[in-house]
């Protein structure tokens, strides 16, 4: 691994103890706005303000633990990478809805679950990814973001909630202009910590405003020292939410797998594709910590992307970082009064955050999605999920009358909306050909051919772009290294078959069989010697496929390249 | 300059001459690129960067072409660097295992920094 110029202390360099604790509070400031997502599930869960303050600080030390789990390694669990542990905004919609159905056991119960089911399939990552491709996790970031700003909205604007004061649109407006503000306009420092310092102003604004008139009774009534001691621990199950529980914790895996290649990224110049190992022992401590998280009574966690890209902009990657976070994790969980605080937050200052998180993480469901090549069958799966998954929230009569099981799936516009691209993205299958033949009729037009060829069935069989460029790449190749030995008046017959899982290329051509060594050609053999540049084609093509076979068959050569997919 | 599915360009920043190679390289047109560089080279320019951020691929016969040039400069005394090496293009350097046969220098601003 060698470090980039752009990192100040890599992963295994140990900066001077303040230069840790400075990076420490920064990455704790930036991830802070994620502990409204426990507040409002333990409000939805009917707490009285005194447990919801102990709740906090026995989920703030947990986060203190799924950072050490992270950065530790210990034995297959961890990555050993700077990299945070946060409240998700994922669990929030599953949580709220086992939050109200049967209260913290149930939310304990189902978070333990998701933490089992996320390190399960942990070693299984590469199928998740056929089954959910990047449009359908993009998908689901984006109800998630949807799904964060309803349940915002709703905190002001629903039915059965007090009507909105006068001094509460005033505080709103002014949380969200202060973090919208300082995100558009502000620099440095004051622009990364813009939800935190909104919060701070809206606090204050609440006050002049006499909205924390009465509240702050807990905060004055809590200790300054005291440990997170965790409460009411008990456990329940409800089949009917593991569906949305279950989504939650597949997105969770797949944004800590994006996550931990980042920091691959961040800390190797040579960096080429993820390296699994330390991506699923980072998959397994992030299900490790949502485990933690039910046993000690809290939501689910993940892998805090936002704080790897501080640290990608910093440059201050190294591992000490990491422990300087859980240490002040844990330090902030035996303070009492701050999660008093947190915990009487108006609802005129929650809101605007939780419209402000919305936003980043809508647009980044965004993102995912147009990072495809949107052809009608993905187009069609995605609108008609996201209608789909609109309806949950616009018409909530559905659920009503849906069958007491299927309710909560119904109900959940991130779950509803899911189920149903995941589903269609099944069923739009029907009539993409999985086995494709094609000829190449002269070698000099071997280039072309392949990248047109490859881009047409990539799209159709929606398999990943980076398998295509290498598929693409090995045709080109083949044709080049054979071209000389072949009858140019007989052409170059391939086969390409696709399924979720692997993508086998089949040529089968006159001429010489090519050989594929496991040793690369000196680089003087490939300067001098036209046996030596077709030795490194032989060599790049062996390496670049997951597997290569050549035979004689029928009187001409056949090779055969396997990529898994 | 034009050639079947490669372009290339000349630019100077300062004392390096900088070519922009953008497309796929292939049999087809690394003569071309040898050709390029070697004029350049013979001209009596000493340093010259080779911006590969917008090729595509590059086959085996490319890495020749590049191997020969590098050669070539290293007899006239002069220095060929790489730059934007990167994606699936840093991929194939990799899988050639040819990221030690060449001078690799990150983004074409931090080429430009070091070659000046």
């Amino acid at each position: 691994m060698r470090k980039p110029p752009s990192l100040i202390y890599g992963l295994e360099e140990t900066p001077p103890p303040l230069v840790s604790a400075f990076n420490g509070l920064q990455h704790v400031g930036l991830i802070a706005i994620n502990f409204i997502y426990p507040l409002l599930i333990f409000r939805a869960a009917g707490m009285p303000l005194g447990l919801v303050s102990g709740l906090l600080s026995t989920g703030i030390l947990v986060l203190g633990m799924g950072t050490f789990l992270q950065v530790y390694r210990l034995g297959p669990v961890g990555s050993g990478y700077m990299c945070p542990c946060t409240f998700t905004a994922g669990y929030l919609a599953p949580s709220l809805l086992a939050a109200r159905a049967g209260g913290l056991p149930l939310l304990f119960g189902m978070t333990l679950f998701a933490g089992v089911l996320e390190t399960a399939l942990a070693p299984l990552l590469n199928r998740l990814r056929a089954i959910f491709p990047p449009e359908i996790s993009g998908l689901v970031v984006l109800l998630i973001g949807l799904s964060v700003g309803i349940a915002g909205l709703r905190l002001m604007l629903a039915p059965n909630v007090a009507p909105v004061a006068d001094a509460e649109w005033t505080v709103a407006a002014v949380t969200l202009a202060t973090m919208v503000g300082l995100n558009v306009w502000g620099k440095g420092h004051i622009r990364m910590l813009c939800a935190l310092i909104g919060l701070v102003v809206g606090y204050i604004a609440a006050g002049v405003t006499g909205l924390m008139r009465g509240t702050f009774a807990p905060v004055s009534d809590a200790a300054w020292l005291g440990l997170p001691l965790p409460t009411h621990l008990s456990w329940s199950f409800d089949a009917a939410l593991t569906a949305p529980f279950a989504i939650a914790a597949v997105a969770a895996a797949l944004k800590a797998a994006g996550t931990i290649a980042m920091c691959q990224r961040m800390n190797d110049a040579d960096w080429v594709r993820p390296e699994m190992k330390t991506t699923v022992g980072g998959v397994l401590a992030d299900g490790a910590s949502t485990i933690v998280a039910g046993l000690m009574g809290g939501p689910g966690t993940n892998t805090s992307t936002p704080a790897v890209g501080l640290a990608a902009a910093t440059g201050v990657g190294s591992r000490q970082v990491a422990y300087a976070v859980a240490i002040i994790f844990v330090l902030l969980s035996f303070i009492p009064k701050l999660s008093a605080l947190l915990a009487i937050m108006p609802r005129a200052v929650m809101v605007p955050a939780l419209l402000f998180a919305a936003t980043f993480i809508i647009i980044n469901g965004i993102q995912v999605i147009a990072s495809r090549l949107l052809d009608v069958r993905r187009s069609l799966v995605i609108g008609l999920s996201m209608v789909a998954g609109a309806s949950a929230d616009i018409f909530p009569a559905l659920a009503a009358s849906a069958p007491k099981a299927l309710a909560p799936l119904v109900g959940s516009s991130l779950a509803l909306g899911t189920v149903i691209a995941l589903t269609l993205n099944l069923l739009f299958r029907i009539g993409v050909k999985r086995k494709v033949s094609f000829t190449i009729e002269a070698p000099e037009l071997g280039s072309r051919m392949a990248e047109e060829f490859f881009a047409k069935q990539g799209a159709a069989w929606g398999a990943r772009p980076d398998i295509i460029k290498r598929a693409t790449f090995a045709v080109v190749q083949f044709v080049e290294a054979v071209a000389e030995n072949c009858a140019q008046d007989r052409p170059i017959v391939g086969t390409a078959t696709f399924d979720e899982f692997n993508l086998d290329v089949r040529l089968e051509y006159p001429g010489a069989l090519l050989e594929f060594p496991d040793r690369r050609p000196s680089d003087r053999e490939i300067r001098e010697s036209e046996d030596g540049v077709r030795r490194l084609a032989g060599f790049m093509l062996r390496h670049n496929a997951d597997r290569v076979r050549s035979e004689r068959a029928n009187g001409r050569s056949v090779a055969q390249f396997h990529f898994d997919h | 300059m034009t050639t079947s599915g490669l372009k290339i360009a000349q630019g100077r920043s300062g004392a390096v001459c900088v070519v922009t190679l953008t497309g796929r390289i292939d049999n087809s047109n690394a003569k071309d690129v040898i050709a390029e560089l070697d004029a350049l080279i013979g001209s009596g320019e000493k340093n010259i960067l080779l911006d590969l951020a917008g090729v595509l691929y590059l086959t085996s016969a490319a890495f020749r072409a590049l191997l020969v040039a590098t050669d070539q400069a290293e007899r006239n005394e002069a220095r060929l660097a790489l730059c934007s090496v990167t994606g699936h293009v840093r991929d194939l350097f990799e899988m050639g295992g040819l990221l030690d046969s060449f001078t690799i220098l990150g983004s074409r601003d931090e080429a430009l920094a070091r070659l000046s």
